[in-house]
């Protein structure tokens, strides 16, 4: 409060400086809807994995036993594509495009959050720095149901905070609850945000005595009725209850027990993977966007923000440290991260950094919150002591104090340029370059004779194209062989993934391949398919 | 208090850590998949060696007799036992192939039945095409001009089955007349490809006296047993020495072990289920089994699915990752970098910046 009320004398004593504090407003304002708009013209019109070809036919054909999309459904998303395929012929693009939609609605509800703490200016600021994530450039750009999950999100987090500044809001508390249930019903996997309602109703319990059992019984059905239609939408889809439970069992056994894609059954250490998720996927592909300037920058942020941090649960009474946090929404922020974090770690593909694209946004948001904070606080303060007449002695404090608000401020605005720069280029890149699947399809299309071509996932992709030729996924060796015995009258080609495979189970075969052809794309919208080499089989 | 958990939660998580994970690992299993088409991969697997696997083969049929018998009728099952037993690989091949249309067949059936049933049907026509897939290449060598109108044949009929939409969107109505013309369409194209030859001494007994007959098979069948539990230990022997000269790994030599055993449990299981069958033949005499069959076969569908999946999984996929991004060097390069922003940090504090 203390805080709130300097700002406002620091503003009224500049007088007139209501002018002068619209132009940083207008300016990042502009280049904030710049930002969606350059993400609006460069939505990927690929679908080049599995699973985005996955949910691309869904919108033509909703069928779950078909895959279109795979379990557990993303009813919501495939929903909201649905929609703008109406306009937009593409069904890849028309995804990506609901993404970006989604993904700029976020700016309200970022920057309400910041606005709590922060000025207008550092507010923006904060959002802009959001926004500016090369990683979720990429990730917002692309038809995943990843980006429109991480919206849903962002006005999640919001409401939680809405309803943790009343004492008790019947209201806001069965927002968030629907949100939790569009949550899920956009992306299942962003499960342990749902602790973020626990948190609340176990806050209301604790604060007010108001929180009656009528309430949280009330609540507590909303929140089944809020899964249950998205769920009941998907058994609608599927006909009946039975054949849903059955079809649902089917995907789930499977789902723990069958290897595929680019994952493994040999068992890796956890600290291996931890390392990975932790280290390459979460800071260095996700914050830094695999650049060393950003990853300068951000550690000396992220620095800091680790100082304020231990500093303010230092400050903490240590008997009392519990009641202390628990009002602070930025704690619980952390806390539902590290969550995530652990559920990717043990129950998410590590292989595929998207799986942590939601601890990236509010995980910068928390680091820009609170080292604007910072400067803020420190600013105030010494100018509050200027104020009251200890000039000599703190005039030095002054200098200092506005010596690391300038260079906070630097750093923060390089980090924005370097990652959105790098952002519009990596998307740029996206829409433009075409896939290795897609040059892949494309290529063997060219042939006149007959062929066949053996692929692991690489198969999804051609059937989305609707290519001319035969195409199969195949993993065993004598399957393989067994299954050319019978194609005299075709030409028979194999990927380097299902070469690298037959070789495992079998050894050396390069005496049986000639090399035809190789395709590259960024492996950074891809990880696994975006270096294919294609062999030609050479039959006995 | 405070300490203690923390302390306790350092320990757990470094237990954890430690602990081989990558049981988590997954992907999404395929409920189309069809347990005699499955059965049919394995045969020919363990066939197209250059040493054949007959007992592994028999095995892996053995598993799925029951349920052939019961819905192709036992006069087929008795031709495939002869095959096996006179080890003659391209009529069992070719049978079973035969036996892979009326699969087909099978589930076109049923799906007719119960066209109104949207989920049913789906699944029905799924394990249709899951079969078709299996002898798609034959079918190419065969017909190589009607692999395209069979693939858009079983497409058309995937869209007569009509839609209940997501929400109510992309509805669409059921063409049970439009079904019916793709699914004779597919079983008349394919059925002249694949002939049928039925062991001839064994299924005139079969049908003059089908009840002594079943007694027979399944005493076999229980001798057969006796033997193969004898005989599995020196066959794993024998594949493990023949694995070894292939320069295979040791892993799947474990394997195979593994395997074997499991099966020769699965195996004294299917010898109950022959004679649960028997009861079951003896109430329906005429061989079409009727629709309660049906319809507790397709709640033991998902049991049947993950059995087939383990074991095909077991025997088909000994992958490894083998492609692992360079995290040793993210680690250096962050820690570098991270010391760079905390040294920032502890200068500007000394002097007085913070």
């Amino acid at each position: 409060m203390e805080k709130r009320l300097s700002k406002q004398m620091e503003y009224k004593k500049e007088g007139n400086s209501k002018l002068l504090l619209l132009f940083p407003v207008f300016v990042l304002s502009i280049i904030l809807f710049f930002f969606m708009y350059y993400r609006f013209v460069y939505a990927s019109p690929f679908a080049r994995t599995w699973d985005e070809v996955d949910f691309a036919l869904a919108l033509g054909r909703f069928d779950l036993l078909a895959m279109q999309p795979h379990f557990p459904g993303y009813p919501y998303f495939i929903l909201g594509g649905m929609f703008f395929h109406q306009w937009i012929e593409n069904p890849a693009k028309a995804l990506s495009i609901l993404n970006v939609f989604l993904t700029a609605s976020t700016i309200l509800p970022i920057y309400k959050l910041a606005r709590e703490k922060l000025s207008q200016i550092n507010s923006l600021v904060c959002t802009l720095f959001v926004h500016s994530i090369s990683y979720l450039w990429i990730i917002t750009t692309q038809p995943m149901s990843e980006a429109a999950a991480i919206a849903v999100l962002w006005w999640y987090l919001w409401i939680i905070k809405l309803a943790m500044n009343k004492k008790f809001s019947f209201l806001f508390a069965s927002i968030a609850v629907f949100l939790f249930g569009s949550l899920m019903g956009i992306r299942l996997s962003f499960l342990p945000f749902g602790l973020g309602l626990i948190l609340l109703f176990y806050y209301h319990w604790k604060i007010t005595k108001i929180f009656f059992i009528k309430h949280v019984v009330i609540l507590i059905v909303l929140t089944i009725i809020f899964q249950f239609l998205w769920i009941g939408g998907l058994i609608l889809s599927e006909g009946s209850l039975v054949g849903f439970i059955q079809l649902a069992s089917g995907f789930v056994y499977g789902h723990f027990n069958e290897w595929g894609g680019a994952i493994t059954t040999t068992p890796d250490p956890l600290w291996e993977r931890a390392i990975q998720l932790l280290f390459y996927n979460f800071l260095w592909v996700g914050l830094f966007g695999q650049s060393i300037l950003s990853a300068i920058g951000m550690s000396f942020l992220i620095a800091l923000f680790v100082r304020q941090g231990y500093l303010f649960y230092r400050n903490q009474p240590k008997k009392g440290l519990f009641s202390g946090i628990i009002h602070d929404f930025d704690s619980w922020l952390l806390f539902l991260l590290a969550t995530y974090f652990l559920w990717a770690l043990f129950a998410q593909n590590i292989e595929k950094p998207r799986h942590i694209s939601p601890l990236i946004g509010p995980f910068v948001f928390v680091v820009s919150k609170t080292v604007l904070d910072y400067i803020e606080q420190k600013y105030s303060q010494v100018k509050l002591k200027i104020n009251k007449g200890k000039k000599l002695y703190k005039e030095k404090k002054l200098i200092k104090s506005k010596v690391m608000t300038v260079m906070i401020y630097t750093v923060t605005l390089a980090l924005i340029v370097n990652q959105a720069l790098l952002g519009m280029k990596l998307i740029e890149e996206q829409a433009i370059e075409v896939p290795a699947t897609y040059q892949l399809a494309k290529d063997l299309n060219e042939y006149d004779e007959p062929l066949i071509i053996y692929t692991w996932e690489e198969t999804r992709v051609m059937e989305f194209l609707k290519v001319e030729y035969q195409h199969k996924r195949i993993k065993t060796y004598e399957l393989f062989i067994e299954d050319i015995r019978h194609r005299n009258n075709q030409r028979v080609f194999i990927t380097n993934h299902v070469l690298e495979g037959f070789e495992q189970q079998v050894g050396e075969l390069s005496s049986k391949t000639i090399q035809i052809g190789e395709y590259h794309s960024n492996p950074l919208f891809d990880p696994v398919y975006s270096q294919i080499i294609l062999y030609e089989w050479i039959k006995d | 208090l405070l300490k203690k958990s923390v302390r306790i939660f350092i320990v757990l998580l470094i237990a954890t850590l430690l602990y081989p994970s990558g049981v988590f690992a997954y992907s999404y299993g395929d409920p189309s998949k069809d347990d005699v088409a499955e059965t049919f991969k394995l045969i020919l697997v363990r066939l197209n060696n250059d040493s054949p696997d007959w007992s592994g083969a028999q095995e892996a049929y053995k598993v799925r007799r029951a349920e052939i018998s019961s819905h192709f009728g036992e006069s087929i099952a008795v031709t495939l036992d002869t095959n096996f037993e006179d080890k003659n690989k391209e009529l069992l091949v070719d049978n079973y192939k035969a036996l892979l249309v009326m699969n087909i067949k099978r589930r076109f059936d049923y799906a007719e039945k119960d066209i109104n049933d949207y989920s049913k049907t789906k699944i029905l026509l799924a394990k249709a095409k899951g079969t078709y897939d299996t002898i798609q290449p034959y079918v190419q060598e065969l017909a190589p001009n009607e692999t395209q109108n069979l693939q858009t044949a079983f497409e058309k009929a995937l869209e007569a089955l009509g839609n209940p939409g997501l929400f109510g969107v992309g509805e669409k109505p059921v063409q049970p007349e439009e079904f019916k013309k793709q699914a004779s369409y597919i079983i008349e194209t394919i059925t002249p490809l694949f002939p049928y030859t039925e062991a001839k001494k064994k299924s005139e007994d079969s049908q003059s006296t089908p009840t002594t007959e079943e007694k027979k098979s399944t005493t076999a069948s229980t001798t057969d047993t006796d033997k193969s539990s004898s005989t599995t230990e020196e066959s794993s022997s024998s594949e493990q020495e023949s694995d070894s000269t292939e320069s295979s790994t040791n892993e799947s030599t474990e394997k195979d072990s593994e395997e074997a055993q499991t099966e020769s449990k699965t195996e004294e299981t299917s010898t109950n289920d022959s004679e649960e069958e028997t009861k079951f033949d003896s109430e329906k005499k005429n061989e079409q089994p009727s629709e309660e069959i049906e319809l507790s076969e397709s709640k033991t569908d998902i049991a049947e699915i993950e059995v087939a999946k383990e074991e095909s999984t077991k025997a088909h996929d000994p992958m490894e990752r083998n492609k692992k991004t360079n995290t040793a060097t993210s680690f250096i390069v962050i820690t570098l970098v991270a010391s760079l922003g905390i040294g920032s940090i502890v200068f500007l504090r000394k002097k007085g910046f913070i």
